[in-house]
């Protein structure tokens, strides 16, 4: 029984497919293979729909909220930068750009110039809202304290031991705090008396200044503005001796006080206009005092300094015109009637 | 792996075990036509596969289990076709046993006793025994236990010898 049983079980197992069996077999399946090929291969390309920025916004809420609020805050930013007084943006401008970019001013130089900056701004809207015929009582009283803050901080920043002179004609050092408003024009006197005490010179301001026109205004207003420029082209030795602040801070109160001397004298007042010419001029006269006292001797060996051609030629003008600007106050004198 | 080399892999399949799944298929079906169409269908069934990107690792495996679902299946639609139906059309099944057909086709003794079994025996020992499988791989083509598969193998051996000895009697 045993024996029949593995008998048939080993018959069984050399059951297979006749050799005709077997092609037709083979070529029905070679025709299911031919019908049935291998898909083409296609390049998958992703298709960006532009919906799908809707999915990157629910799916990264935070980054995408962070990126909404920097460009809104950049822009905003940046509208406000040329904002006036007035504007919706002003605020922005003076309470967040212009305190930001002071953080980057970390020495008590960059400090000083930037409060320096700081007050050429207010001077600028100033002159930009004067143009329109925008600038109010109030916005003109504003720009003023903003523009004397920024001054005496300027000062504060500097080494305050080193201004031995004051900032504006009629101000010493330790009340440089106080710089004078347009509205409160000051005596010829009180202007002499410390112009007296700075090394012994004399400034012919003793002359009374009226009846100021707009020309004479305006051609010592381009003067005033030549001269910063000067200060800025010799700004280095004048950041050695410590005077580059005391000196553009002269210029900006002296161009500050031309500038309300034309509004004040285009309201017709002219007492006014006339006082606040002469302060003007004393104080540029003391810019170009100290000017040429601290950069004559630079001057002098400005050809064994070994700076640029440009520079040289600077300096030998610089030689030949500031004495135009004297001491004596030739040149201002001349600007009197 | 390219597409090129999945052919090569299927032609060779082909080769290798057409004869067996055949083999299979004709002692569980006892109809050597339809078990040509069957492991037919079971290669068509698996190409398609490949060709949709399936990656088959065991081919023997894959086209078993294939086969076997196909031998189900045709179970049961042999199942389902009606005995009434069939002897209107002239079917006597009394008057031509199945003894007689078996007497004259190819292994008819062999044949004729695996017919007794039940449908669950004889799959197991076709598969044991004729296809050469393991007990292991029997379990993964029917999708059962070994034990199960053991019992049942025991049981079927000892039922088929049964039918053999008393035959030869």
């Amino acid at each position: 029984m045993q024996n029949n049983f593995e008998k048939q079980m080993a018959s069984a197992k050399n059951t297979s497919l006749s050799q005709n069996e077997k092609d037709i077999l083979r070529a029905r399946i070679m025709e299911v293979i031919r019908q049935n090929p291998f898909p083409a291969t296609q390049k998958k390309v992703a298709i960006i729909s532009p919906y799908s920025v809707f999915l990157i916004v629910r799916n990264h809420i935070l980054a995408s909220a962070l990126i909404v609020l920097f460009f809104i805050s950049s822009t905003g930013t940046l509208l406000a930068e040329k904002a006036l007084p007035g504007n919706t943006l002003y605020g922005i401008k003076t309470g967040v750009n212009e305190k930001v970019l002071g953080l980057f001013a970390t020495s008590p130089q960059a400090k000083a110039e930037w409060q320096l900056t700081l007050a050429d701004r207010r001077l600028s809207e100033s002159e930009t809202l004067a143009t329109q015929d925008k600038l109010t009582p109030e916005e003109s009283a504003q720009l003023q304290a903003s523009f004397d803050e920024h001054t005496r901080l300027a000062l504060n920043a500097n080494d305050s031991d080193s201004v031995e002179v004051p900032l504006h004609a009629g101000v010493t050092s330790t009340t440089a705090v106080q710089v004078p408003t347009i509205m409160r024009p000051m005596s010829m006197q009180a202007i002499s008396a410390p112009l007296k005490k700075e090394k012994g010179k004399k400034i012919a301001t003793t002359t009374p200044v009226t009846h100021v026109s707009l020309d004479q205004i305006a051609t010592l207003r381009s003067q005033v503005v030549a001269k910063k420029a000067e200060f800025e082209g010799y700004k280095d030795q004048l950041i050695q001796q410590n005077q580059f602040i005391r000196l553009k801070g002269r210029s900006l109160v002296a161009e500050k006080l031309l500038f309300s001397a034309r509004e004040a004298l285009k309201q017709g007042d002219e007492h006014s206009a006339d006082s606040l010419f002469s302060q003007a001029k004393v104080s540029f006269a003391m810019a170009a005092t100290s000017t040429m006292n601290s950069i004559d001797a630079e001057t002098i060996s400005a050809s064994t300094t070994p700076r640029d051609d440009g520079k040289k030629e600077s300096a030998s003008t610089t030689s030949t015109t500031l004495p135009t600007i004297s001491t004596e106050g030739s040149i201002l004198d001349s600007q009197d009637h | 792996m390219n597409n090129e080399s999945r052919e090569e892999q299927f032609t060779q399949a082909f080769h290798q075990y057409s004869d067996a799944l055949f083999r299979h298929s004709y002692f569980r079906v006892s109809d050597r036509e339809v078990s040509i169409d069957l492991v037919h269908d079971a290669f068509s069934k698996t190409w398609v596969q490949v060709t949709r990107g399936e990656n088959i690792e065991n081919f023997q495996a894959y086209l078993y289990h294939v086969l076997n679902n196909l031998i189900v299946d045709y179970y049961r639609k042999k199942k389902s076709l009606s005995l009434d139906t069939m002897a209107e059309d002239g079917f006597d099944p009394i008057g031509t046993g199945s003894s007689e057909v078996f007497a004259h086709a190819e292994h008819g003794e062999l044949m004729r006793h695996l017919e007794q079994l039940s449908q669950g025996d004889r799959d197991v020992i076709v598969m044991r025994y004729i296809d050469g499988l393991q007990v292991k791989q029997i379990a993964s083509v029917l999708g059962e236990q070994e034990n199960s598969v053991s019992v049942r193998l025991h049981r079927a051996v000892k039922k088929l010898k049964t039918y053999i000895k008393s035959d030869a009697k």
